[in-house]
């Protein structure tokens, strides 16, 4: 096909961006009044919006050269200042376009299943649209700005379908919990922008402002590095900014301190849990971090950065703290939630230790076998009329075999199960992890261990055993299962573009060591289209570090089936019914989520408030008020005075006149030259 | 709604059912060869002196 043509492709990237919002708008304007109009519309604007993304890809595998391609108009134009609105495709964000289409399509998909007796269901429709309109302007923004203004719309859409069911009272109120979060993590990411604008906006040479690929050296990284040697720019002060635009992703992606509102969003109906809160929205904090990667390197454009480090630590806290609080909870989406939060801060570990490739493969990866648990979770509440207590669970298996195999899928997958999926990924994030700190990467495969147990204890309570509860369970229609099967494929076989198959059929060519040290560099499929740089960085297999965490995965496979399965060990009633006080201070705190909301609303009580009244009284009481009643008084005490003057009687205004007159004539006389 | 429409929405086998459950097939497929054709692409050579430096 001719470039010309390839280019129209390229560019028809606008046009799929404004279907979905096209669909939501028609949606709502009107047609919501007919439950069908409004599924073809939404499913039918994201079916496009998929096959392009499939189209867009094949396109630039096979022309490479074509990308990176954008266009931008002027948004907001002032004397020195023009900030762009435009589409940018790349290889990054054609592999997100795959992800945020296919999950979205087959979220829809489920969701006519899921909702069908809803009285919402056109205007859930609505949002799902609005939603991924949203997040595939996110994707294509070719600016910090632009990627703000979609950052702030999914976050909208995030609030109309967490408090869906607005008249729960959870659910408002987690609506309103996710909202104020992530207004604090936005507040930072625009203050943090604004800073960078600052000190970089006589550097760009009339090309797109904060821009994040452009030709001719224009891009984030080249113009941070020109302001750094001409001494426009500090380390110091890029550390400062870059850590305040990573409290977006932060917020975004639920990263520690930020994270509880992500739990909590489990109270808007379970589609909007895979696709919104386990698959892309979540994922746009750790697309950021790779989108604008010069941000967090030195200004100069090396690892070893500050910025790098607080990524790393805030990944490899969040990944651990979440772990541990998964493990006491009870709420089968819950779980699954804190899982999700877990596996966002080994994205963050990936890319703050180097590992580009890895941290957005693990993205990919994870975006189709969570989306897969959460809809699998989905499938067992509406199997069970509305239960999501697991211990009212058991045996489901014998119910609703499709829904419990790809949940065993999903759960493999997750755990880091050789051949499948999650190992791939997990596995290149622990192997930089242990590059970068020998006692990160202990972390993380101790965390892959907790991850193991908590999943397949999710697992064996909710599919295994006996029946607890009292409903009568089912399998779902088609319509739900079927996306179901079509996640878990990738749930099982994306892992292979992370790794080398027909190389390793070659002879000689699994030559893993097995003494700590790597392998030469290995090619493959998903890092040789996505990296960091114009040069692919390929890692070497680390055998040692391969080993470690699958066994590590498998010892917490096999204490969740010693405890949940065989019975043989009762180390979770002994530690849930413990007297020691160590033992139970730890359980309660990991079921109490490390007890953040409580600390949080004891700032709030305990500081905020009493501070906020301080200002009252000392601002508002004080000053405003004073002010305002200065203004009040003396308007008061001056139409006093006045209103002996305006008294209505023509004689009074007549003797003023003529005193006016004569006091003036009087003046002018002594005046007189 | 109309009543053709309200038996859409309480048959688990409808016509809509059976439309989206085909679309969720074509999916499935579409990704299967996507990822198949991505698999298949040819790999660039790695050259060890380029993986130093960067590094």
């Amino acid at each position: 096909m001719p470039a010309n043509q390839l280019g129209i492709i390229l560019q028809d990237a606008t046009y799929v961006v404004a279907l979905p919002f096209l669909a939501g708008f028609i949606i709502l304007l009107g047609f919501w009044r007919s439950k069908t109009v409004s599924m073809v519309l939404s499913v039918g604007a994201v079916t496009i919006a998929f096959f392009y993304s499939l189209l867009l890809f094949f396109t630039i595998t096979a022309n490479p050269s074509l990308v990176p391609w954008q266009v931008n108009v002027d948004w907001l134009s002032s004397p020195g200042l023009t900030l762009s609105m435009g589409v940018l495709v790349d290889n990054l964000v054609a592999v997100m376009m795959i992800i945020v289409t296919t999950v979205s399509l087959l979220v829809q998909i489920y969701t006519h299943g899921y909702m069908r007796d809803d009285p919402g269901y056109a205007r859930f429709y609505a949002y799902l649209s609005l939603f991924t309109g949203s997040m595939l302007g996110l994707v294509v923004a070719t600016n910090l700005f632009e990627t703000y203004f979609f950052w702030e719309l999914v976050g909208v859409c995030s609030y109309f379908l967490i408090g869906f069911w607005w008249y729960k009272n959870s659910a408002a109120e987690a609506a309103l919990k996710a909202f104020m979060m992530n207004r604090i993590g936005d507040c930072g990411f625009l203050i943090g922008i604004l800073m960078l604008l600052a000190v970089t906006k006589e550097f760009w040479g009339g090309h797109t402002m904060l821009g994040y690929v452009a030709s001719g050296g224009f891009d984030l990284g080249s113009v941070i590095q020109h302001a750094y040697q001409s001494h426009a720019l500090s380390a110091e002060f890029l550390t400062v900014a870059a850590c305040l635009v990573l409290l977006g992703p932060i917020a975004k992606s639920a990263q520690f301190p930020l994270h509880t509102w992500l739990p909590d969003a489990m109270e808007g109906p379970t589609p909007i849990s895979a696709l919104i809160h386990a698959a892309t929205m979540v994922a746009a904090g750790v697309y950021l971090v790779a989108r604008a990667y010069p941000i967090w390197l030195t200004p100069d454009g090396h690892m070893g950065s500050t910025g790098l480090a607080v990524i790393t630590g805030i990944g490899a806290i969040t990944a651990f703290m979440a772990a541990t609080i998964a493990l006491s909870q009870f709420d089968i989406k819950r779980i699954l939630a804190w899982s999700t939060v877990s596996q966002l801060g080994y994205m963050f570990v990936g890319l703050g230790t180097g590992a580009f490739s890895g941290g957005i493969f693990h993205l990919f990866n994870h975006a189709f076998f969570k989306a897969m648990l959460f809809l699998c979770s989905g499938a067992v509440i509406h199997g069970l009329h509305g239960e999501q207590d697991i211990r009212k669970m058991g045996g489901l298996r014998k119910y609703m075999p499709i829904t419990a195999y790809c949940c065993l899928i999903g759960t493999l997958s997750i755990s880091g199960c050789p051949g499948l999926s999650g190992f791939f990924s997990k596995d290149e994030i622990i192997a930089s992890a242990c590059k970068y700190n020998v006692w990160l990467g202990g972390l993380m495969i101790f965390t892959a261990f907790l991850t193991a147990f908590y999943m397949f204890r999710l697992y064996f309570m909710t599919f295994e055993n006996k029946y607890r509860g009292d409903a009568h369970p089912h399998e779902s229609p088609p319509v739900v299962w079927m996306p179901l099967v079509a996640l878990a494929v990738p749930s099982v076989l994306s892992g292979y573009l992370g790794f080398n198959l027909m190389g390793m059929l070659k002879p000689n060519s699994l030559n893993i060591p097995f003494d700590g040290h790597e392998s030469a560099p290995l090619a493959n499929q998903f890092a040789s289209f996505v990296h960091f740089g114009s040069v692919p960085h390929f890692e070497g297999l680390n055998g040692l570090v391969m080993v470690i965490s699958t066994a590590a995965a498998l010892l917490g496979f096999f204490l969740a089936r010693a405890v949940y399965i065989t019975g043989q060990s009762k180390i979770n009633d002994a530690i849930a019914n413990s007297k020691q006080p160590l033992i139970s201070f730890l359980y309660d705190f990991s079921f109490h989520k490390w007890r953040f909301d409580e600390f949080y609303m004891a700032l709030v009580n305990h500081v905020a408030l009493p501070l906020f009244g301080v200002v009252w009284r000392a601002v508002d009481m004080l000053v405003v008020d004073n002010f305002v009643n200065f203004s009040g008084t003396a308007t008061m005490l001056t139409g006093k005075a006045m209103r002996h003057i305006q008294n209505g009687r023509a004689q009074y205004y007549a003797l003023i006149i003529f005193a006016w007159i004569a006091g003036l004539t009087i003046i002018a006389y002594l005046m007189r030259p | 709604m109309s009543e053709t429409e309200h038996s859409a929405f309480v048959d688990e086998n409808s016509l809509h059912d059976r439309c989206l459950s085909l679309l969720a097939a074509i999916v499935l497929v579409s990704i299967s060869i996507g990822g198949i054709y991505w698999q298949s692409l040819p790999l660039p050579e790695v050259h060890p002196e380029v993986e130093q430096s960067e590094k």
